[in-house]
C-alpha cells in the first residue's frame, strides 16, 4: 500500500494507480488519492483543532474554497459540529479516526487507501464505518482500497479480495467466489449436533454410517460432521433419521456454512481447490 | 521504603540514558565545553575590553550580533531536519507538492520568528546604548551566505540522521563547538593559539566575522573579498553536497520503508 501511495519506492517492478506510474508520476498519483494510514495520528497538530488541522491540508492541496471543503468532509464522515473546534488531543479515538478519514477524503480522491481503518475502535464507529465504505463515502465511482484483518469488514464491504501471504498474492477473487477456492468436501458437509447425554449413542451411529452413502465423517465431542456424495440432501436426511431411530437426542442439523474467516485460513494453509 | 522507590526511578532513567550510545559521552563533553565557554567569557573579555571597543564599538554590540545571528544559524542548521520530522514526513510526502515546497513550507514560520527574535535583540540592545554601523548590502549578503552554508550543513546532518536514525555528529560539532570556538560570545582570537585552529575550520567563524564587519563597521563588500570569496565557494560546495545527501537519504528511507521511523 505504501508503494501505491508513493511513500515507498519498490525494489523492482512497476506499479500504476489510475494509469499513473507511482515513481515517475508520483505527483499525479498524489493528486488523485486519499490515504488513511495505519497510524492515523501522524501528521496532525495535537494542539490544533480538528478544523484547523484539516484547513492546513486544504491549503496544502490548493483546494478552492478550503473552509467550505473542510466543512463538507467533516459532515461526510459524520464528525459532529460540536467537536470541530476541539484540540486534536482532546478528541476520542473514534473522532480522531473520523478526522483522519476526513483528511483522506479532503481532495475528493478517485481512490481511497485505507490501512487497518477499524483497528482498536469501538463497535459503534466500526458499524458506521462499514456503512460509509459500503456507499464509498458518497461517491459511487470511487475506488476503495482497503487493507484489514477485520474479516467481517471484508465480507460486508469488499467487491474483490486479494489475499496476501508472506508478501505474495495467493488469491484475487470477488468475495462470493472466494468460497469456491476451498475444496468441495469442506463446503458441502453436514453437521449433526446432539445432546451431550447422547454422545455414546452417537458413536454407535458412526459404525452404521457405512450402510449409507457417506464419504467422510468426523466426530468432535457431541458433533458429527459428515460428507455425502454430491451433497445429497436425501442421504443427509437418512443419517438424521438413523440418529433419531437410535434414540440420539438431536440438538440441530444443518449444512455447514463456511465463513470468510475459514475460507481465508484454509487458503493460507494451502487447502486451495485445484478446480 | 520511599527511598527504594526513588532508587527505582533513578535506576530506570539512568539505564535509559545509557541506552543511547553517545548520550553519556557527549553530555560530558557538552558540560565541559559549556563551562569553558563561560570561563573564557568571564575572564578574557574583561581583560581585552579596550581592544573590543576599538574594533567593534562596544562589547554589547559585539555580543548582540553574535547572539542574534547564532539563532539564525541554529534555525538554518536544524531546518532541514525539522522539515523531515518522521512524525509529519509521511503525511507531507502525500501532499501533491514537490519536496522543496514541503521543506521550505515546513520551515518558513521558524524563520519568521527567527527574524523577529533577531530584531528584538537589536532593539533592546539599542535601548541599552549599543551602536550599530551597518552596510545593508554587506549585512544581507552575510546573512544569505550564512543561511546557505548552514542549510547545506543541516542537510548533511539531516541526511545522516534519516539513515542512521540516531544522533549525528555534524549538528553537535557545529552547535556545541560553535558556541565556544566561532566567536559568538567573544572573539575567537582570545582563545589559546592551538584552539584557534578549531575556530578556523568552523564556517560560523567566517560568517560571524563578516557580519560583524558589515553591521558594526559598515564595511562594503569590496573590502571583504578575503572572506566573501571563500564563503561563496564554501556555500556552493556545501549546499550541493548537502542537497545530494539529503535527497539520497530520503530516497533511501523511501526504499526501505523507514520514512516514519525515529
Amino acid at each position: 500500500m505504501k508503494i501505491l501511495t508513493t511513500v515507498l519506492i519498490p525494489d523492482s517492478g512497476e506499479a500504476k494507480v489510475l494509469g499513473y506510474d507511482v515513481i515517475k508520476e508520483s505527483l499525479e498519483v498524489r493528486k488523485r488519492i486519499g490515504v488513511l494510514p495505519e497510524d492515523s495520528r501522524r501528521g496532525f497538530g495535537w494542539r490544533l483543532t480538528a478544523f484547523e488541522n484539516l484547513l492546513f491540508y486544504a491549503y496544502a492541496y490548493l483546494l478552492p474554497n478550503p473552509k467550505e471543503r473542510v466543512k463538507e468532509v467533516l459532515k461526510l464522515v459524520k464528525l459532529e459540529e460540536e467537536h470541530w473546534d476541539k484540540w486534536y488531543q482532546r478528541l476520542s479515538q473514534g473522532m480522531k479516526q473520523k478526522l483522519a478519514l476526513a483528511r483522506a477524503l479532503l481532495p475528493n480522491p478517485s481512490v481511497v487507501f485505507l490501512d487497518e481503518p477499524t483497528k482498536g475502535l469501538d463497535i459503534m464507529f466500526v458499524a458506521k464505518f462499514r456503512e460509509m465504505v459500503r456507499n464509498k463515502f458518497g461517491d459511487e465511482d470511487r475506488t476503495i482500497f482497503l487493507s484489514t484483518h477485520d474479516l467481517r469488514l471484508v465480507e460486508e464491504t469488499y467487491d474483490r479480495v486479494a489475499i496476501i501471504n508472506k508478501g505474495k498474492i495467493v488469491a484475487i477473487k470477488p468475495v462470493n467466489e472466494l468460497k469456491n477456492l476451498v475444496p468441495s468436501n469442506i463446503r458441502n458437509s453436514y453437521v449433526l449436533e446432539v445432546d451431550p447425554k447422547s454422545t455414546s449413542r452417537l458413536n454407535d451411529l458412526v459404525s452404521k454410517l457405512k450402510e449409507l452413502d457417506v464419504g467422510w465423517y468426523q466426530v468432535d465431542n457431541h458433533e458429527l460432521e459428515f460428507l455425502v456424495k454430491d451433497g445429497s440432501l436425501e442421504v443427509a436426511n437418512e443419517v438424521l433419521k438413523m440418529a433419531i431411530n437410535n434414540n440420539v437426542l438431536v440438538h440441530s442439523f444443518h449444512k455447514k456454512e463456511i465463513d470468510i474467516e475459514e475460507v481465508i485460513m484454509r487458503i493460507l494453509r494451502g487447502e486451495k481447490n485445484a478446480s | 521504603m520511599q527511598a527504594k522507590r526513588f532508587l527505582g526511578f533513578l535506576y530506570i532513567d539512568f539505564k535509559e540514558w545509557l541506552a543511547y550510545n553517545y548520550e553519556l559521552f557527549f553530555w560530558l563533553l557538552n558540560t565541559v565545553v559549556g563551562a569553558f565557554t563561560y570561563a573564557f567569557l568571564g575572564t578574557y573579555v574583561t581583560l581585552y575590553e579596550k581592544e573590543l571597543i576599538v574594533k567593534y564599538g562596544s562589547f554589547l554590540s559585539f555580543l548582540i550580533v553574535g547572539m542574534a545571528y547564532n539563532y539564525i544559524i541554529y534555525t538554518s542548521l536544524m531546518a532541514p531536519r525539522m522539515a523531515i520530522n518522521p512524525w509529519n514526513l509521511m503525511w507531507r510526502l502525500l501532499i501533491p507538492a514537490r519536496l522543496y515546497e514541503i521543506i521550505i513550507g515546513s520551515v518558513l514560520f521558524r524563520y519568521l520568528i527567527g527574524i523577529f527574535q533577531f530584531l528584538t535583540y537589536f532593539a533592546v540592545a539599542i535601548l541599552f546604548g549599543a551602536k550599530f554601523n551597518i552596510d545593508p548590502i554587506s549585512t544581507l549578503t552575510a546573512i544569505i551566505l550564512g543561511v546557505a552554508v548552514m542549510w547545506g550543513l543541516g542537510m548533511i546532518s539531516a541526511g545522516i540522521q534519516v539513515i542512521t536514525k540516531r544522533w549525528d555528529p555534524v549538528t553537535w560539532f557545529l552547535t556545541m563547538l560553535g558556541e565556544l570556538f566561532s566567536g559568538v560570545w567573544f572573539p575567537y582570537q582570545l582563545l589559546p593559539e592551538p584552539l584557534q585552529y578549531i575556530s578556523l575550520i568552523l564556517p560560523q567563524t567566517y560568517i560571524l566575522e563578516m557580519l560583524r564587519r558589515a553591521m558594526l563597521r559598515a564595511e562594503p563588500l569590496t573590502l571583504m573579498m578575503d572572506q566573501l570569496i571563500p564563503l561563496v565557494l564554501s556555500a556552493l560546495i556545501i549546499v550541493s553536497i548537502g542537497y545530494f545527501i539529503y535527497m539520497k537519504s530520503i530516497e533511501y528511507a523511501k526504499e526501505r520503508g523507514t520514512v516514519g521511523e525515529y
